[in-house]
């Protein structure tokens, strides 16, 4: 999959102009997955659409095994296997009639039954999808995605409203497609999951990629320090009292971080000094930063022109 | 897998196949809905016995058992041709179904394909166990009668397939429930379906309009055992328009 300078805006009655892509670089080559990343409306599923040739970029180029999806033949599109989140499945069907009727669609289908098996889906044959719950749906979804064998997978947020085994099941169904050489695209709120699944991340904002890079680069080397103190503190004091190699944020209100390599017992001190000042319980933590914390300090760059002073927490709803 | 296998598991079913399931699947889902059931089937066999025992509405100067058959043969078309066909559109629009089809080996036009032979198959089905039940009641429908009836009823269906893309695929599924039924009530009572259109209010505009083309090309093969050719032409003009409507404005989301 490749994609060179795309982007897509919407605009309409209802959705003022609205920049879901902007000069996106993206490539994933056989037997990798890569995971998109970022908030509600970052334009992750719209760069899903895009790749499944569901919409048409404004501009740049899109080509997946080749091809351009817009203008997709029935060979190709049965080479790509696509899952939205809980989305895509008539309420009044039964599993099988679903699954059985996406497998018309390929002259070798996956096996509807060993799929069934790998998705732990054996009981719910017959139950029509309107009765299923939230997870059991995500992995019909799944299951219909790799009906056709795939050499390419979009997946929406496989994972979400899955409970721990369904999550597990569905990263290994997606170590599978990579071993078998696939390329797999996937967007996920669940970091962990991200961490554990990906060959690489792309950090998505405003419809722009921020990052791309290995779970592992993207996390650094960097500490965090999470401490308390009074909401909306005005944070200067701090930060001029703080090597420059550190960030200061208010990652929700009455919790604040400082983000940075070599977090030193001096660093510390001055921290508590802080939070003693401000109101704060006296309780700090230093760890590692996780992709959230990453994902979090980026999204709070991008959006303050570079520096990091607060951001919203990632949520972990449905994209654009 | 072997070599072979794994070549074939990269190729789509043939195009006949992918649309022929796609009818299936779409038929099944609008005969199994039993609000679809009763506009489809149910209230055009109550229409023709109703209009043949009761007498009324009063028909002439058609002869009443072969007007009441049109009447009920055009109902028919408009039911399963666009209301079910709007509506059932507009649910799998909403529940994403599209979308996924879209990035299917079917695709937008096994999508519509798919569908415009759902529609003709129901109308098949329609044409046969009405025209039994017509039997039944003592008219007399010859070959070329029923010939006549099933040009009339696909091209009817075909032009109120497309009406029924262009508006299951413009507007929310609630709405289009709400003016499916509402139009489809319109051409029965006022839009020359049932009733010539020289017996109704603006008759000469109605005269021109797709339902009253239908039924008067309908009228016309359980009465004469012939094809209108206007009304069929004119039929025809109404499909394309229609049809680029609902290319330009049909959304799959």
């Amino acid at each position: 999959m490749r994609l060179r300078g795309v982007s897509l805006a919407y605009s309409g009655r209802t959705d003022n102009h609205r920049q879901a892509l902007a000069e996106v670089e993206l490539s994933v080559g056989a037997g990798q997955i890569v995971a998109v990343c970022g908030r509600n409306g970052a334009g992750k599923t719209t760069l899903l659409d895009v790749l499944t040739g569901f919409r048409s970029p404004d501009s740049g180029t899109v080509r997946v095994l080749g091809v351009d999806p817009w203008r997709s033949s029935p060979d190709h599109r049965a080479r790509v296997g696509v899952g939205f989140a809980d989305t895509g499945l008539p309420p009044a069907a039964s599993v099988r009639r679903l699954m059985t009727h996406l497998a018309a669609m390929h002259r070798a289908p996956e096996r509807v039954d060993d799929l069934v098996d790998a998705l732990n889906l054996g009981g719910l044959l017959r139950r029509r999808i309107r009765r299923l719950s939230t997870g059991e749906r995500q992995r019909v979804t799944v299951a219909c995605a790799l009906i056709g064998r795939p050499d390419v997978l979009v997946l929406d947020e496989p994972t979400s409203a899955l409970d721990t085994a369904g999550r597990r099941s569905v990263l290994d169904l997606l170590a599978d497609a990579r071993s078998r050489g696939a390329a797999v695209v996937w967007t996920s709120h669940t970091l962990t999951d991200v961490a554990r699944a990906s060959d690489r991340v792309v950090v998505l904002e405003a419809g722009r990629v921020l990052a791309d890079e290995t779970p592992g680069d993207l996390a650094g080397a960097a500490d965090v320090v999470r401490f308390d103190a009074a909401p909306a503190r005005d944070m200067a004091g701090l930060s001029a009292a703080l090597p420059s190699r550190l960030a200061i944020r208010e990652a929700a209100p009455g919790r604040y971080e400082v983000v940075g390599e070599r977090v030193d017992a001096s660093v510390l001190a001055t921290v508590s000094t802080w939070q003693a000042a401000n109101a704060g319980s006296g309780r700090l933590s230093v760890g590692p930063r996780d992709l959230e914390d990453v994902l979090v300090g980026l999204v709070a760059d991008h959006a303050s022109g570079g520096v990091a002073a607060s951001a919203a927490p990632l949520s972990a709803t449905s994209g654009t | 897998m072997s070599a072979e296998e794994r070549v074939r598991s990269r190729l789509a079913s043939p195009p006949w196949r992918r649309v022929l399931a796609a009818a299936w699947w779409d038929a099944r889902t609008m005969a199994g809905n039993p609000e679809q059931l009763l506009v489809t089937l149910i209230i055009p066999v109550v229409l023709l016995v109703a209009v043949v025992r009761s007498g009324l509405p009063d028909l002439s100067p058609l002869p009443q058992a072969e007007g009441g058959l049109a009447a009920a043969l055009s109902v028919a078309v408009v039911s399963s041709a666009f209301t079910g066909q709007s509506i059932a559109l507009a649910f799998d629009r909403r529940a994403g179904l599209l979308r996924v089809l879209v990035a299917s080996p079917l695709g937008r036009g096994g999508i519509v394909m798919g569908r415009l032979v759902a529609v003709l198959g129901l109308i098949v089905v329609q044409v046969g166990l009405i025209v039994a039940v017509a039997v039944g009641l003592g008219i007399e429908v010859g070959p070329s009668q029923v010939a006549s009836m099933g040009i009339v009823g696909a091209t009817g269906g075909l032009t109120f397939a497309a009406f029924g893309l262009w508006l299951g695929g413009t507007l929310r599924a609630e709405a289009v429930l709400a003016v499916a039924n509402l139009v489809w009530l319109a051409m029965i009572t006022v839009g020359g379906l049932v009733l010539p259109p020289d017996r109704l209010p603006g008759g000469a505009v109605v005269a021109v309009l797709p339902p009253s083309l239908l039924g008067e090309a309908m009228r016309q093969a359980t009465v004469n055992g012939v094809v209108e050719v206007t009304s069929i032409a004119g039929l025809a003009a109404w499909a394309v328009a229609a049809g680029v409507c609902a290319a330009r404005w049909l959304r799959w989301d």
